[in-house]
């Protein structure tokens, strides 16, 4: 078949990236309980004293997540005020997730730990607003 | 969520006392904007150590001055100065090119001498992963001709002719296209042998007037690539840009090396490269016509050309074949802005960090730079080492934000 269209030719890493992350997701739904999400409330960097594997698994996969649409701790006042910043689109600003704001960095980035977890179904619908 | 407004930089980290240093100030607001010479003492605002610190240096010269918004010209190209007006060819032209676009659906520019506030010029372009002949008068509006000649991440396109000529202009795409599968090392020609497409343009390409585009936005004038439209293609050993008719075979020629008889230009990307490697931007015009160019923002040069037999490996020992340059979508070497002021560091100032403060309203930036101490002369009994090369890397670096890899080891 001749060649014509670049956009002929489907990239189909896709398929596969589809295939995994569901398999992730099967994969590390067991390991998102109440203990593992205290764990990261407390600690959400791991800086006092290492995570666990299963908060380190959990926390490999959704630092993967697509850059566009993707949740982050904005420091709107540096270590005053914190809120959720959603990532868009390279070349496009990033826009505020809701009005919530919080005291310190930590609970901002818990807070986005939850928005990412809900949003690959792996904590109920409404648990990062809870 | 809060943008930036007024900001700024310096011509270089270092400086020493009596020296002068350049500053370069945008702001997207119009109005007066204060300057400021401030030593900076601490820097972190954590409310766990001293918090920030400056200290105003007494007696430097502050200065008022009015804000303009200045314009950064990302991606590699190469500007060619044409102040006569010669390569607007009124007359027609054609173009001749080796060309590998590694993101063919991105509109960008190939080669072109173009005008966007007057549309004016001609250009060749890639658009939705099609090449794309663009001719405007400046008057009756802009022809454009989307060729059937595709272009793809995986071929090469070689010796296409685009033609345009007078009032009746024409494209023809692909003219005898020479397109292999990259890194084939045989020289086979691909299922594309003659892809010829004649069709009329309602436009001539007439000329923009003044020299070369200096990288502000609207201004293209003369030949670039890539850059001028902000995306990337890895692009041509050659680039001939003759006069319209030149018969196949002439067509050829630049494939065998030397020039191109009766080109107006012929920029060979090869040309610079030494036994010490490319020390320079210059881009070589062998036409002898003097249309050099200069390279911006760094595309990258000495890559594998389109005739690269894969024998020798190393560009400096067979630069023949190495005649091709990779133009970056996002690559910058210097933002290219007009100069706000100079401002002459102190005689007595103590080495240190230092900022000139800029202060618009509300908004507030510090550009930062170090004083060191005179030539050959200690000041002090530590020596403090600062690490200018790394700020400057990492401060042009994207991969945290863009790449996949950065994300997933620290998104």
């Amino acid at each position: 078949m001749p060649l014509r269209n670049p956009h002929d030719y489907r990239d189909k890493t896709s398929d596969w990236l589809a295939l995994f992350a569901a398999k992730r997701r099967e994969a590390l739904a067991p390991l998102v309980t109440p203990a593992l999400l205290r764990e990261h409330e407390e600690d959400p960097r791991g800086g006092d004293t290492p995570h666990s594997f299963a908060l380190q698994d959990v926390l490999n996969y959704v630092h993967n997540m697509p850059t566009d649409g993707k949740s982050f701790a904005y420091a709107e006042v540096p270590y005053q005020r914190y809120r959720v910043g959603i990532m868009r689109a390279r070349g496009s600003a990033p826009t505020l997730s809701d009005a919530r704001a919080f005291a310190s960095e930590r609970e901002a980035v818990h807070a986005v730990f939850l928005e990412r977890l809900e949003a690959l179904g792996l904590v109920g619908k409404g648990a990062s607003k809870a | 969520m809060k943008t930036r407004q007024i900001r700024g930089y310096c011509d270089r980290p270092n400086v020493r006392p009596g020296e002068a240093l350049d500053f370069f100030v945008s702001s997207p607001t119009p109005g007066a904007y204060r300057t400021e010479l401030v030593r900076l003492v601490h820097g972190d605002r954590n409310p766990l150590g001293p918090g920030y610190k400056e200290q105003a240096v007494a007696g430097a010269p502050h200065g008022e001055l009015m804000a303009t918004t200045q314009f950064t010209q990302l991606g590699g190209h190469v500007v060619v100065a044409d102040a006569q007006g010669a390569l607007a060819a009124r007359a027609g032209l054609t173009l001749h090119l080796h060309l590998w676009s590694t993101l063919p659906a991105k509109r960008q520019g190939v080669v072109s001498r173009w005008c966007e506030a007057e549309g004016a010029g001609w250009a060749l372009m890639i658009e939705d992963g099609h090449l794309v002949l663009v001719a405007g008068d400046g008057k009756r509006g802009v022809a454009r001709r989307v060729t059937e000649t595709a272009v793809s991440r995986s071929l090469v396109l070689g010796g296409g002719a685009h033609r345009c000529r007078g009032r009746r202009a024409h494209a023809v795409a692909g003219g005898d296209p020479q397109q292999r599968q990259q890194s084939f090392r045989a020289h086979g020609r691909s299922r594309f042998r003659r892809h010829r497409q004649h069709a009329e343009l309602a436009a001539a390409p007439s000329g923009a007037g003044g020299a070369a585009g200096d990288g502000r936005r609207g201004e293209r004038r003369g030949l670039g690539a890539a850059g001028a439209w902000r995306s990337t293609t890895a692009s041509s050993t050659r680039r001939a840009c003759g006069a319209f008719g030149l018969e196949r075979h002439r067509l050829r020629e630049p494939a065998r090396g030397g020039a191109l008889p009766g080109a107006l230009a012929h920029w060979d990307f090869a040309a610079g490269i030494t036994r010490d490697g490319i020390g320079t931007d210059a881009i070589c015009d062998v036409s002898g016509l003097g249309y050099h160019g200069r390279c911006i923002n760094q595309p990258d040069r000495g890559m594998t050309g389109w005739n690269w037999d894969g024998r020798e490996e190393h560009f400096i020992h067979c630069p023949a074949q190495y005649g091709a340059m990779w133009f970056h979508e996002d690559s910058l070497d210097d933002s290219r802005w007009q100069k706000s002021l100079t401002l002459t560091i102190p005689a007595d100032l103590p080495s240190g960090a230092y900022a000139l403060k800029l202060v618009q309203g509300e908004a507030v930036d510090r550009v930062p730079f170090f004083v060191v101490p005179p030539r050959d002369q200690a000041t002090a009994r530590i020596a403090v080492v600062i690490p200018t090369f790394s700020y400057l890397a990492y401060a042009n670096s994207q991969v945290l934000q863009n790449a996949a890899t950065g994300q997933s080891v620290m998104g």
